[in-house]
């Protein structure tokens, strides 16, 4: 008897998502078969670990500049100082003339840094020595701030010869000694460009599945197809959950892409170059994923439920355009400014994955309680759209009006 | 046996169908003959469960469309006057999708197709994704998928439009072996000479209401016409005072 009842549930329960599976199966064919779903999947989930590859790369090669082993430094009137110039050589600073227009070859980046030493008679008081630099080239950087350490290590060189001429300790001229002591992690440009990854995940989530809840809503009633389909003897619920499913598989796709392409770029940016943070790993990102799925769930039911409510695709695009920057301008500003683990932004849907990636990315371990709160609470938002949705399609506006 | 009772529908103050009863028998092929806006097209939406009457009912096998919409489409082939296929599959794609929908599977949903895509000349074209179908192509797919389950009740409208000849009369001999097999079939039609040639029975609609029905020859005597088309302009003309 409970045997019979078991079998009867499972069949009940398999013929519920039988029809979910035959518009699943009819949704992801005739999906793959677009090239706008594909680019959608496949290529626009590359072009964010692309950036944030090519621009940390750029960034710190263009930092790390050169050693200061091989600066060489274009110079005026440095024969005036002997002493600066057998500083410079002890330091393997190679010097050379300064072109005719100093000023005009620091400004077109001929010359990073040109430095230019007056004529004074000896004994006349401190030398004034002028750097010309250009601030709006960051590759100038390095090289300006060898010539600059360069010149102070001189300048304090040549106090204390002088001092210890005198017979005074120099100590009385450091009355306070400071010393800083950082408690975080290390500073490190890489860290800034991987606080970049959780903005453009969001906007992912909710730009993979975009065109085929476009298509399959708005675009099912504009080319007429929506009403054979609803003519079938099919619940609703069913028709819409295969749909859901269909999109999120394509959202999971390009979430899966987007993270891959994540681990290679910077990967491949932050080889050879040791000065640069180890990026996230593989199971950073992968815990990342599992945090995902349920905000992918929502991202695929609001998109459902815009679409279906949009007089035509056009409104359905223009709206579903603008819905993947609601949740990333505020994970930019979550991104930069960390609020830190509190239980309330755990339940709050596309807050609380930005947390919880903060966390991750930052090395610490998330809560438990933190992803069942997200997962609880996102899950409820993407049914409650997914209700919603339904009741939609049962209204005749949705269905012939627009 | 698809029976309405006194059905009304109206979209804010727009009065689409405005009383209407009809009754399509089994083993009939049942008109439904009016012009524009006489609101034919929603009274199917109706029968086939889109939409919901403001008053009356709409049975099918005597299940009724909108409390029993689920059993009611189970009786049900539709063909609208959208044909409305997906660009990306082909013919024989969209007759087994809704296939499918109506719980058809294996060996005998693939023979049905088949038997569908020989009965239609859809051979040439069935494997071919419907991107570049011309309107002919288009309505064989669509009446292929409205039958496909093989339905006791079926309405179609406008069943040979952009169709040529050759392929109007074999839709016209398929929904004739259709009806001599005891389908209850309601067509609603602008083409007067397919009208004349396969309806059992006609019901001529206005304004959202039956004004004149019966057999072609019944409709003859009572319009004092011989000729179809004046008959039909007749009725209509009799039915407007």
């Amino acid at each position: 008897m409970t045997e019979l009842a078991i079998k009867g549930f499972g069949h009940r329960l398999f013929n519920l998502f039988d029809m979910t599976w035959v518009v699943l199966v009819k949704e992801l064919r005739d999906h793959m078969r677009d090239h706008r779903s594909l680019m959608l999947a496949l290529i626009y989930p590359i072009l964010g670990p692309v950036l944030v590859g090519v621009l940390l790369n750029v960034t710190s090669t263009t930092i790390k500049g050169k050693p200061a082993g091989e600066l060489t430094l274009a110079a005026v009137g440095v024969d005036n100082t002997p002493g600066l110039k057998a500083y410079f050589k002890r330091h393997k600073v190679t010097l050379k003339a300064a072109p005719a227009d100093p000023e005009a070859a620091v400004r077109t980046g001929a010359e990073p840094v040109i430095l230019i030493v007056p004529r004074q008679a000896a004994g006349t008081g401190p030398v004034k020595v002028r750097l010309l630099i250009d601030l709006n080239r960051m590759a100038n950087g390095p090289a300006t701030q060898t010539v600059m350490r360069l010149l102070v290590g001189f300048s304090h060189e040549a106090t204390r010869r002088l001092l210890k001429a005198q017979d005074i300790n120099l100590s009385i001229l450091q009355p306070l000694l400071v010393e800083q002591v950082n408690v975080g992690r290390k500073p490190n440009i890489a860290r800034v460009f991987y606080k970049m990854i959780p903005p453009l995940i969001m906007f992912m989530v909710f730009l993979g599945g975009t065109y085929m809840a476009i298509d399959m809503t708005a675009g099912e009633r504009e080319r007429g197809s929506l009403e054979p389909l609803l003519s079938a003897p099919v619940p609703r619920w069913q028709l819409l959950f295969g749909k859901a499913i269909a999109a999120f598989v394509f959202t999971a796709i390009t979430l899966v892409v987007n993270y891959a392409a994540f681990v290679l770029m910077l990967h491949w940016a932050t080889t050879n170059n040791p000065s640069l943070a180890s990026p996230p790993g593989a199971l950073t990102f992968i815990t990342m994923y599992v945090i995902t799925l349920p905000l992918m769930a929502l991202a695929v039911t609001m998109q459902i439920a815009i679409a279906a409510v949009s007089r035509s695709m056009k409104e359905a695009q223009i709206y579903l355009g603008l819905l993947p920057v609601i949740p990333a301008l505020p994970g930019v500003a979550m991104a930069f400014s960390p609020p830190g683990a509190q239980a309330w932004i755990a339940s709050i849907p596309g807050f609380s994955q930005m947390m919880l990636f903060n966390e991750l990315l930052s090395g610490k371990d998330v809560q438990l309680l933190h992803v069942a709160l997200s997962y609880a609470t996102t899950g409820a938002a993407a049914f409650a759209f997914f209700w919603w949705s339904t009741r939609l399609f049962h209204r005749e506006k949705t269905l012939f009006l627009g | 046996m698809i029976e309405i009772k006194d059905l009304h529908k109206s979209f804010g103050k727009v009065t689409a169908v405005d009383g209407l009863d009809l009754c399509a028998v089994d083993g009939e092929i049942t008109g439904l003959i009016g012009p524009n806006g006489a609101g034919k097209t929603t009274t199917f939406r109706i029968i086939a469960g889109l939409l919901k009457s403001d008053r009356g009912s709409a049975l099918v096998d005597g299940k009724d469309s909108a409390t029993d919409r689920i059993e009611a489409q189970r009786r049900l082939g539709v063909l609208p006057d959208v044909r409305g296929l997906y660009m990306r599959l082909t013919g024989r794609e969209h007759v087994r999708y809704h296939g499918r929908l109506h719980d058809a599977r294996g060996p005998e949903l693939e023979d049905r197709i088949d038997k569908l895509i020989a009965c239609l000349e859809m051979t040439d074209f069935a494997d071919r994704r419907a991107r570049g179908y011309s309107r002919g192509q288009e309505l064989k797919v669509a009446l292929a998928r409205a039958l496909v389950h093989a339905p006791h009740n079926l309405i179609l409208d406008e069943p040979t439009n952009g169709l040529d000849v050759v392929s109007s009369r074999a839709v016209r001999a398929l929904l004739g072996e259709m009806r001599d097999d005891g389908a209850c079939i309601l067509i609603a039609s602008h083409n007067l000479a397919e009208v004349s040639a396969l309806c059992d029975r006609l019901y001529i609609v206005a304004h959202g209401r039956i004004v004149v029905s019966g057999t072609p020859d019944e409709l003859r005597a009572h319009t004092q016409e011989q000729d179809f088309e004046d008959m039909i302009v007749t009725a209509l003309a009799k039915g407007a005072l």
